[in-house]
């Protein structure tokens, strides 16, 4: 047959190794999932750099000195402008004369924020549309296929720009609106293929053929197949979110100083790039290594979610 | 048949409407399944006996496959033209069906225990901790040993046999009075398949449910079936008792397929096949639709299509103008 395992067949404590033997715990996927994330070192890494970068966003106070990070309390002297790294300043200091370790411990908040909450709400319509699309199919499907052709044929930035500029919304909260309303497309597409791939498996047929609900079988059987490849896209999307974040700010639609985020750290230190590389080099290692922290958690979870991959 | 059958399908026909026209994948298709009966329908690939199962279990997808013809009817309730919403409650409690392949039937992220559960919770309401226990009984039931430890695995942590064992589980959680399988044995070995049989026959006696057993293995109809009908490009060429058919047979088809199982005793260099290739249909023969690779066929078989299901016998019918020769030569 087709079993990769025939010793499987042999182990009758199953997965539940971390758990009493002989006992039925039932702990369903999601229960699985975090038993295999627990024997991660790939897991344990991300979450810890993850944690990192949370306590940065929660409670920079803690790290760094906020009064370092703006003129107006006197924390930036332009008798600083673009120092070299040193013991005063860990990361040298920008064109203000601010501290750049300062402004890099401030500005996670924003740049995160808008990532994860963009991820959150673009995840969370993408899997709604897609999985009503493809699921329903017929004119559920032509409708809001065509309602996702139409926004995916909407540029990201050019459409913000227009609805930035019309709503006016300045600070994070405009970046987020605009990534909800014109970044669920990816999300979309591939929760509706995925889910017109698990709507013709026979295990669907056989829920069908058992008399399970539509909602049951959406829910309970195409659902979860569909999870981890929305992982994999939440997570590669989170880092393009921040980016995004920090070009609006440079367009000056999204955030406005003096508030500062990664994003607006990066497109300042580009005039300046070749006298200070510090500018640049700090916070883009910040927001790369956050991004990678991420896409490591992602690819953990992923493979947790997935039984076949689980070391049995 | 005086009682009314379990299952009772009239003249049934299906259409799958393509780009390339209307196909008539079944057509005018009836037989009867009584309590505690196996009734087998026999057909090579694209004869229609999948579809005609489909069809009874209402879940043939539509579109492009449309019901255009003919009743269903469960203990004389008809289930045609029933809405989806009580439907649901037919499917699985009453009627179970079990698929081919069951690797790929059951849903590879769900644990096998889980899925059976999700009969009690979905039908009976049951709560969590009720239904998995229920599932575990079932499990003991289809003989998966360790059934408590194995309850959290995943399909594919079972060998093929186990898991068509847990897909019986699953189809018979609820106790159905009619119990479907469409080709449960052909992804399984020889002895693995013996096994699965003796388990439905043994559950089938415990419960007397009816059984339609949907096959292309001959071997299979005659360890388990009572009443066969044989399918051919949509239609019932031939229907009876199983031992007398496969005895006896009264139709061309019938006769080819049983001279093309090798024998146990007797040595050949070559099996016997049958000529040609399976009717496309999308061009629909003129005649009877066997006539191009039959035997006894004469002209007037390319101009009339076969008549239809003749008395031959008592208790026996066939689609065929020589149906009394072909039996008759049977005999001799």
């Amino acid at each position: 047959m087709s079993d990769p395992t025939p010793a499987a067949e042999l182990s009758l404590t199953g997965t539940g190794t971390g758990t009493g033997t002989g006992t039925v715990t039932g702990r369903g996927l999601l229960g699985d999932a975090w038993l295999e994330l627990r024997r991660s070192p790939m897991f344990w890494i991300s979450a810890i750099l993850i944690a990192l970068v949370l306590l940065l966003v929660l409670v920079p106070g803690l790290v760094a000195d906020a009064e370092k990070t703006s003129s107006l309390t006197g924390g930036c002297q332009l008798s600083d402008s673009l120092q070299a790294p040193s013991a005063e300043h860990w990361f040298g200091t920008d064109q203000q004369g601010c501290d750049v370790f300062a402004l890099t411990v401030f500005g996670a908040r924003p740049s995160v924020t808008v990532g994860v909450i963009g991820v959150v709400t673009t995840t969370l319509i993408g899997v709604v549309i897609g999985l009503t699309a493809g699921y329903f199919g017929r004119w559920v499907d032509a409708v809001l296929s065509r309602i996702v052709d139409v926004f995916y044929g909407l540029p990201l930035i050019l459409g913000g720009i227009v609805l930035l500029t019309a709503v006016r919304l300045p600070g994070i909260w405009g970046v987020v609106l605009v990534l909800t309303l014109l970044g669920w497309v990816p999300a979309a597409r591939l929760v509706r293929s995925t889910t017109i791939e698990g709507k013709n498996q026979d295990y669907t047929l056989a829920a069908r053929a058992l008399g399970a609900s539509d909602g049951r079988i959406m829910f309970r059987h195409i659902l979860p197949n569909a999870i981890g490849p929305s992982i994999v896209l939440a997570v590669i999307s989170l880092g393009a979110f921040i980016a995004v974040e920090a070009t609006f700010s440079f367009l000056g639609l999204g955030i406005q100083p003096p508030v500062f985020s990664w994003g607006t750290m990066i497109s300042d230190a580009q005039s300046v790039f070749f006298a200070a590389p510090w500018t640049l080099l700090f916070p883009a290692a910040f927001l790369s290594m956050t991004v990678l922290a991420f896409i490591l958690l992602g690819d953990a979870v992923r493979d947790a979610l997935d039984p076949k991959a689980r070391r049995a | 048949m005086t009682a009314t059958p379990l299952l009772a399908v009239h003249d049934l026909a299906v259409d799958f409407h393509t780009r390339d026209g209307v196909v008539r994948a079944v057509d005018g298709v009836s037989f009867q399944v009584n309590p505690g009966e196996t009734v087998a329908i026999l057909g090579e690939s694209g004869s229609g006996k999948s579809v005609t199962a489909q069809a009874v279990m209402g879940i043939l997808d539509s579109p492009p496959a449309r019901i255009s013809r003919g009743q269903i009817f469960l203990e004389g309730r008809a289930l045609s033209g029933l809405p989806e919403k009580q439907l649901r409650a037919v499917r699985g409690v009453e009627i179970g069906m079990i698929f081919q392949d069951a690797l790929s039937a059951l849903n590879p992220v769900l644990s096998v225990g889980e899925q059976i559960a999700e009969m009690y919770r979905g039908h009976l309401n049951m709560g969590r901790e009720q239904a998995r226990n229920a599932a575990i009984e079932v499990m003991q039931r289809v003989q998966i040993p360790g059934a408590r430890q194995r309850y959290s695995d995943y399909p594919h942590q079972f060998s093929g046999g186990m898991r068509q064992r847990i897909m019986i589980a699953m189809m018979i959680a609820l106790q159905p009075k009619l119990l479907i399988a469409d080709e449960p044995t052909t992804a399984l070995d020889v002895t693995v398949q013996a096994q699965i049989l003796a388990l439905l026959a043994q559950i089938q006696t415990e419960t007397n449910m009816g059984l339609l057993l949907i096959t292309h293995d001959l071997g299979v109809v005659a360890e388990m079936a009572q009443r066969m009908l044989v399918m051919y490009a949509g239609e019932v060429v031939e229907q009876g008792s199983a031992r007398a058919v496969l005895d006896q047979p009264a139709h061309p088809y019938t006769a080819a397929l049983l001279r093309a199982v090798p024998s146990m005793t007797e040595r050949v260099d070559r099996l016997p096949s049958i000529p040609g290739r399976p009717p496309n249909p999308l061009e629909p023969i003129p005649g009877c639709s066997f006539h191009p690779r039959c035997e006894v066929a004469q002209r007037c078989c390319s101009q009339h299509p076969g008549p239809d299901l003749d008395l031959v016998k008592s208790d026996r019918q066939a689609r065929c103008w020589f149906a009394q020769e072909v039996l008759s030569g049977g005999e001799s």
